[in-house]
């Protein structure tokens, strides 16, 4: 058996792509490759593929990881050849490495995401203003946000400051655009547009229309450091 | 434009996928490099249109002629119909984004009578008037195809060209002189002067080129061309050669989770084993079969470009083609080593189907399903359904000792001569079968999953060019009422009982044998926002009553009056192959509890496909095409 760990793009084609569309979508992308898929045994065998952080639909994508099981070896270059030729136009292959399996899990390792959002406001605002809205957000301690409890109707408030660790803005016309760094995975997960949510509570205007989100990549926060979930290969 | 969309609008619909297209294996053509530019128009939602083959086999045969180019666009569900009026945005087609106005030609395919309201409100979504005479040429050509085409006389208001019968190759005759009578125009259409010349293709219709006239009592008194070059008689095309027929390798696989997600092979068209109700088995005679050869290559190219896990061996009666057996055991035995499962999906009530079934759910061994559509061996003589009492005991005997512990069937209620005893019928047989597996699985002693049956029902609608057009759906009372008296015989919660909405099934008879008087009461339906009215949190029949009334019509006339053999009928000037005085045979021996066999067995009752058409049966046979060309 051999795994393989992939870095791949969700284009503007693929942001809609549910995360059971995407499973079938990278199942069908190797049959065609015709890569040595590995299956689980029993009675409804499964191939045996994992993901990284799961993405909200509507979320375009940079740096999405996924883990499959060869059941033989195939040369890198070759792999990577043959699933560039196969994905739809949803996805699109970034890159490849052979690991081990002893790397960990990604959904065990990945714990930063970067994400660049585009809102049009109902206003616009001058440098000075945003970059005072920034530092009040910044002075916070706590800023709450609600959520839907696991299994219920009811909601709940999180503080996603902890959270956040970096948080820059600029305005394009009447839109604001914003980059952000947030938690993410199995410690924690914050929503970009919590955080559009957040800057309002500080006095940030209306925000018309979130229109695009995209993140820009995952993460591993090791030693004040952020490296790629490729290091650990 | 698709800009505007995918950042204002998509985000607000649910299921956007819907609207995006860029699916893999999706046609992008030059639209300056043809010469003809169409749309393919399915009057429901993306997931069911995108189940269809017919329109992955038409796409892609357009898109494979250099000068033609032909787009997708499906009826959006209504959360995007209100983005789109909202942003007084055009429905657009899925590969380019272009407005459907911008199109030389939109083809809708008629697959459900229940669709009609959807083909009125794209139009108008579209930007295009309704009706044929409102538009210019300016305006697209508007035609329609599919099953519901050999009778779309509601729909002649709004259509320009029906096309009759199977398009492989009538629709590149059709296009060629569309592309013809553009070159000659630069780009325009002058439609008075083309209507005359597509007159010539054999299986084009122009409903505008027939007059109707009426008896005092609503029915027809004649119909009759009111120019010169129209045919008295409209002839169905359909294609001789199955094998070596173009069949789309590469077909566009949806990301979505749509209706049928899988690969689907056409193993044969046609299906002659006679059933007086079904209208697909009149339609589509001849049978003929693809090659096992064939089949396999096809198989292995399509799973190939498309990476499915599923194989469905598609056709009216799969088990019917004569190489099943070898082509299942050859298609599992390659396959299973990929992990890709083959599925049938009908199933006759016999012992060699089960094996067939057998064969392909070595794993998941769920459920199976059979249909014997009546309760009583009487009832199923008239409807000439041939499945005997032994032959459900047999295979319910064999499905439980083979580990299957789930069985449904299937049942039409309301069918002609039906009385209180045939509908007691369909509860004993379920009980029956439940009894059968109690037997079973006592004998190993209760271990395992006891017994479930499931009975799904749905109220049977006399089709046109069947022997039952003759007869009159029973009222909706009446059909309530046999509904609520089988509900009333079945009281054992392992016997599960479905049953459809009778509201439905009335407006769609009515539709199914309908004439073109009612192109009135659809366009005020749709004014009045009838929609999706196969659905049921859309149907609404008090707009529909209204509709009627407005226009002056009794839907009852239409649905429920049962039909004299002299009367004229308004889809008489269309020939299937089948004809009506086989028809009307069919019907009398249905009268007299008289059944047909399948001329496949050899024996011929000249219903007409041979004869008139010059068509053959072609069946291959089990060793791949030695036996082939068996005459009927």
């Amino acid at each position: 058996m051999v795994q393989i760990r992939i870095k791949y793009a969700k284009t503007n084609a693929g942001r809609f792509l549910s995360h059971l569309d995407l499973m079938r979508a990278w199942e069908r992308s190797i049959r065609r490759s015709g890569l040595p898929l590995a299956f689980s045994q029993g009675f409804n065998p499964h191939p045996k593929i994992s993901f990284g952080s799961a993405l909200s639909v509507g979320v375009t994508s940079n740096g999405e990881y996924m883990d499959m099981e060869l059941t033989e070896a195939v040369e890198l270059t070759q792999l990577k050849e043959r699933l560039t030729q196969n994905l739809p136009p949803a996805l699109m292959l970034l890159d490849a490495q052979e690991i081990t399996q002893k790397t960990e899990a990604l959904m065990a390792v990945i714990d930063r995401a970067r994400y660049q959002l585009s809102a049009q406001l109902t206003e616009t605002i001058s440098e000075t203003h945003l970059a005072q809205l920034l530092s009040d957000f910044w002075a916070q301690d706590v800023i709450n946000v609600l959520r839907f409890k696991k299994n219920s109707r009811n909601k709940r408030e999180v503080n996603i400051r902890p959270s956040i660790f970096a948080l820059t803005a600029k305005m394009d016309g009447d839109c604001l655009q914003l980059e952000m760094l947030v938690q993410t995975g199995s410690t924690g997960n914050v929503r970009p547009d919590e955080v559009v949510l957040g800057l309002m509570s500080v006095g940030l205007p209306i925000v018309n229309e979130i229109m695009t989100i995209h993140r820009e990549g995952l993460y591993v926060a090791k030693d004040n450091d952020l490296v790629s979930p490729f290091v650990f290969c | 434009m698709r800009e505007y969309i995918e950042q204002h609008i998509l985000n607000k619909v649910e299921k956007p996928l819907r609207y995006l297209g860029d699916e893999l294996n999706v046609v992008k053509k030059d639209w300056e490099s043809v010469k003809l530019r169409m749309v393919f128009a399915f009057p429901d939602v993306y997931e069911i249109g995108m189940s269809h083959l017919g329109l992955s086999i038409l796409y892609h045969l357009t898109n494979e002629q250099t000068d033609y180019l032909m787009e997708r666009v499906f009826a959006p569900w209504s959360d995007m119909e209100e983005q789109l009026r909202t942003h007084h945005l055009p429905l657009y087609a899925l590969e380019s984004f272009r407005p459907v106005k911008d199109f030389d030609a939109v083809g809708f395919t008629l697959q459900y009578e229940m669709s009609y309201t959807n083909i009125l409100n794209m139009l108008d979504l579209s930007g295009i008037p309704l009706r044929y005479w409102e538009r210019s040429d300016d305006d697209p050509l508007i035609f329609v195809g599919g099953p519901c085409a050999y009778n779309a006389e509601p729909l002649a208001d709004f259509v320009d060209v029906v096309i009759l019968g199977e398009g492989e190759e009538v629709n590149l005759e059709f296009y060629h002189a569309l592309a013809e009578h553009l070159a000659k125009h630069e780009g325009c259409w002058h439609k008075d002067e083309l209507l005359k010349e597509l007159v010539t293709i054999k299986g084009l219709y122009i409903p505008r080129f027939y007059d109707m006239t009426y008896h005092d009592d609503g029915t027809i008194a004649a119909i009759t061309p009111n120019r010169k070059e129209a045919p008295k008689v409209l002839t169905k095309r359909y294609l001789q050669q199955m094998d070596h027929a173009y069949f789309p390798l590469k077909p566009i696989v949806p990301y979505l989770d749509v209706v049928h997600d899988r690969a689907m092979l056409e193993v044969q068209r046609g299906c002659t084993r006679g059933c007086r109700f079904c209208q697909a088995g009149m339609l589509y005679r001849p049978v003929r079969e693809k090659t096992q050869m064939e089949l396999t290559q096809q198989a292995l190219a399509i799973l190939q470009h498309t990476g499915h896990n599923d194989l469905s061996l598609t056709s009216l009666s799969t088990s019917d083609y004569t190489g099943i057996e070898p082509l299942l055991k050859n298609l599992v035995a390659t396959l299973a080593e990929k992990n890709i499962s083959v599925s049938l999906p009908s199933l006759r009530v016999d012992n060699f189907s089960l094996g067939l079934a057998k064969v392909v759910q070595e794993v998941k061994r769920t459920s199976l399903t059979f249909a014997p559509e009546a309760g009583t061996q009487r009832l199923r003589d008239v409807i000439n359904k041939g499945v005997s009492e032994e032959d459900l005991e047999q295979v319910a005997k064999m499905a439980f000792t083979n580990g299957w512990s789930k069985l449904k069937l299937y049942f039409m209620i309301g069918l002609p001569t039906e009385t209180d005893e045939d509908i007691a019928g369909i509860a004993k047989l379920a009980y029956k079968v439940l009894a059968i597996g109690d037997a079973i699985r006592k004998e190993r002693g209760n271990k395992g999953q006891p017994p479930q049956i499931t009975i799904s029902v749905a109220g049977f609608v006399p089709k046109p060019f069947t022997p039952f057009q003759f007869e009159g759906q029973v009222t909706g009372e009446e059909l309530r009422r046999r509904q609520q008296y089988l509900r009333s015989l079945i009281n054992n919660k392992r016997i599960t009982y479905n049953y459809h909405d009778s509201q439905v099934s009335f407006i769609e008879a009515v539709f199914a044998k309908g004439d073109r008087r009612l192109g009135n009461v659809l366009y005020g339906a749709w004014q009045k926002g009838c929609k999706f009215d196969g659905w049921s949190e859309f149907f609404d029949l008090d707009w529909w009553l209204e509709a009627f009334e407005e226009a002056g019509l009794d839907p009852c006339f239409y649905a429920h009056r049962s039909i004299d053999y002299e009367e004229t009928l308004p889809w008489d000037h269309i020939h299937i192959g089948v004809r009506k005085s086989y028809l009307i045979n069919e019907h009398q021996k249905a009268l007299a509890e008289t059944v047909t066999p399948d001329c496949r067995q050899g024996y011929c009752s000249i219903c007409g496909v041979c004869q008139d058409l010059a068509a053959k049966v072609d069946l291959k046979g089990g060793d791949d095409g030695a036996n082939q060309n068996k005459i009927c």
